[in-house]
């Protein structure tokens, strides 16, 4: 049979398509191996977004800094394994649309076969593209509860709310024995899962949450919120905010005149920007805390001189801090792991060397290990701020809550 | 009844600082007829000259926020001079004039973000700021003190300059015709200069307000300007007395509507209302709305 012009057009657009469809599924197949040997050294690449733009930057810019010094000894260490780690970065501004952007780039583009990233909406965005392109996904700094089984390409890596929140709660229902408790939350993934896990452990613990505030991120008035939440009379406020909003709130809760004992997370605790900028309105709140980030400790006594020197400024979140330079670490023994097996590090087999491995030895914490759910569950220290001026390290330690 | 009397307090205080937002801005565009939206340009260089020469430089904060003010104006002037001036000499329409300004307020954001970075940029509290007195039910800040007095003096101050000053009733008669005011003597191009000038200090009032008391970002003009086009649109476009009406209302809306609900309706409330304004009073408020705007 002889096809005449018209047929043979319509023979190659039908190839063509058959091929734009073949590749098309390919390209959103598993994510390979996109690792490059030279000179008998295996470079493996390792995605990192964060919010390296916008009000959340702060921390992002020091979340990257901790995980390339984490991978420039990582390489040291595990040179002779024959292999090291390359790092690329994307932006995520800390939303949910530019993080999704950001991986797309990441998966696609740089082909790695895992991205870490931080921040609840961020997380909660990429789930469910991870497993449309077969990349591991890996949460190293957010911490809604709403992320424990959010997609099946996702492990947490950081512990979630479930874990420093209600330990918190719990805290100040039976220790500090108040009954009534308020919440002013950013409204967005993160303020929403830890108001909930909030809620259900202080109500669990025999109190009674009687005021649920949301602020917007990086709002620039909160007096409304706090207006509100003291009208029902609470006896113990938790705030539950992102860098940018956060300040506000402190200060507007000590211009009501306030004596309320507030609480928080690390996020807030701990970042040298809130507590610049809300001052002495930040001083006695108590705050969780997943890392031992005491300055006795020589080896984040190290860490942070060497920041230090390179930045001319403390770090920002340094408990999260800790979890991105350990993360580098984390990658290293799953691509050490699958080499030693001779798989390729790929998005699958990464995820299947976390859920089958008991414990990640790590040179910060310690070690990690996964539960079947893929959240990790840490000792959570309570802090309390004496002096916001002051280096958070110094913050008094309340107490440590085991998991 | 306490409840509301805070939040009334609060949405009156909010208010007042759209309202200065806005009335800056109400000034150019029924002088210019420009919609001048790189007006939250001014605001965010404004509050960025406060920051770096009171918290990076250690400047006295009064005279930082001089030099704030001034460094509005400039910018005002810069804005008129190269961009707005050369666009009128080739005729260009509303559209082209729209078009700039929000390219400017693009390039001004960017342009901070180069210099200073996106992370917030924090001022310490001072024992001045944290004062507070208890007034009943109500708590009275510093912060509220200084708005009101900053609301009033602009308010006082361009009434008496529109009213008592030639370059004023220049604004308002190149604002009524610009051809007549020329036929009269007035200098255009001059009286731009100088509407600018004014406008932008105005603006520059809220921007040194909210960085003394909130971190500085790059993004937070564009979030003022949103709030000043709805102060503009229920108060009436052109109407400077609406301008501050229509923000001070808009304050108290925002945060009236959470007295019963919950604080996430508040936006919403905002939009109802900025809507039925559209739908029913498109003019707003003011009878005098300028009616090319």
């Amino acid at each position: 049979m002889k096809l005449g012009s018209g047929g043979r057009r319509r023979l190659a657009v039908v190839a063509a398509v058959a091929v734009l469809g073949t590749s098309a599924c390919g390209g959103a197949a598993q994510s390979g191996d996109s690792s490059v040997t030279k000179n008998g050294i295996t470079t493996y690449k390792m995605g990192v977004a964060m919010a390296l733009s916008g009000s959340q930057s702060a921390l992002g810019q020091d979340f990257v800094t901790f995980v390339k010094y984490g991978i420039e000894d990582a390489n040291t260490q595990y040179q002779k394994d024959g292999f090291k780690i390359d790092l690329v970065t994307e932006d995520t501004a800390g939303t949910a649309d530019v993080g999704l952007k950001a991986f797309n780039k990441l998966a696609s583009v740089e082909q790695t076969p895992v991205v870490f990233t931080a921040w609840s909406a961020v997380v909660k965005a990429m789930a469910p593209a991870a497993k449309d392109v077969g990349v591991a996904l890996i949460n190293s700094g957010a911490n809604s509860p709403e992320l424990e089984g959010a997609g099946d390409n996702l492990r947490n890596f950081f512990p979630l709310a479930s874990n420093d929140v209600a330990a918190v709660s719990t805290y100040m229902a039976k220790t500090q024995k108040k009954k009534r408790a308020a919440i002013i939350r950013v409204d967005n993934a993160t303020g929403q899962g830890a108001a909930e896990v909030y809620k259900k452990s202080f109500e669990a613990a025999g109190g009674k949450v009687v005021a649920e505030e949301t602020i917007r991120q990086d709002a620039v008035d909160a007096s409304a919120q706090v207006a509100k939440v003291l009208a029902a009379k609470p006896d113990t406020i938790h705030i539950h905010a992102l860098l940018g909003e956060a300040p506000v709130i402190f200060k507007a809760l000590k211009e009501s005149g306030s004596t309320v004992p507030i609480t928080t997370y690390a996020g807030l605790g701990e970042a040298v920007a809130v507590r610049t900028a809300a001052g002495s309105s930040m001083d006695g709140v108590i705050y969780t805390t997943l890392a031992n980030t005491s300055p006795t400790n020589p080896k984040i006594k190290a860490l942070v001189d060497r920041f230090t020197k390179d930045k001319g400024r403390e770090p920002a979140g340094l408990s999260y801090d800790v979890y991105m330079y350990d993360s580098a670490f984390f990658y290293a023994e799953i691509v050490k792991a699958l080499r030693a097996a001779k798989k390729p590090v790929d998005g699958k087999n990464i995820l299947d060397t976390i859920d089958h491995t008991a414990s990640f030895p790590l040179p910060l914490q310690q070690s990690t290990q996964f539960t079947p759910t893929g959240i990790v569950r840490k000792p959570v220290i309570l802090k309390k701020i004496s002096d916001a001026k002051a280096n958070p390290a110094a913050d008094e330690v309340l107490t440590t809550i085991q998991p | 009844m306490a409840l509301f009397l805070q939040l009334a307090q609060n949405g009156a205080i909010i208010g007042l600082l759209y309202g200065l937002f806005a009335y800056g801005m109400s000034l150019i565009i029924s002088t210019t007829g420009v919609l001048h939206f790189a007006h939250g340009f001014t605001l965010v260089g404004a509050a960025y000259t406060f920051w770096w020469l009171y918290q990076g430089h250690g400047i006295h904060p009064v005279l930082a926020a001089v030099v704030a003010l001034a460094a509005a104006a400039a910018i005002g002037v810069v804005i008129e001079l190269g961009v707005y001036r050369p666009l009128r000499r080739r005729n260009a329409g509303g559209m082209v004039f729209l078009v700039a300004s929000l390219a400017v307020l693009t390039l001004g954001q960017n342009l901070l973000v180069l210099l200073f970075g996106t992370d917030p940029k924090p001022t310490p509290p001072s024992a001045f700021m944290s004062w507070t007195v208890h007034a009943g039910p109500l708590v009275i800040r510093t912060f509220d003190v200084l708005v009101v007095a900053a609301s009033l003096g602009a308010f006082a101050g361009l009434y008496l300059l529109q009213t008592r000053t030639a370059v004023g009733l220049s604004f308002r008669a190149v604002g009524d015709n610009p051809e007549r005011a020329e036929t009269l003597g007035i200098r255009l191009q001059r009286t731009y200069v100088w509407v600018f000038v004014a406008g932008s200090v105005v603006a520059a009032l809220p921007a040194v307000l909210l960085a003394v008391q909130n971190p500085v970002t790059p993004s937070m003009g564009f979030d003022l300007l949103v709030k000043a086009v709805i102060a503009l649109v229920i108060g009436g476009v052109g109407s400077m007395p609406g301008a501050l009406l229509g923000g001070v209302l808009i304050g108290l809306v925002e945060s009236l509507a959470v007295y019963k609900l919950p604080t996430q309706w508040a936006e919403f409330t905002l939009f109802a209302v900025l809507f039925l304004f559209v739908v029913v009073r498109p003019n707003g408020l003011s009878r005098n709305a300028l009616r090319s705007a």
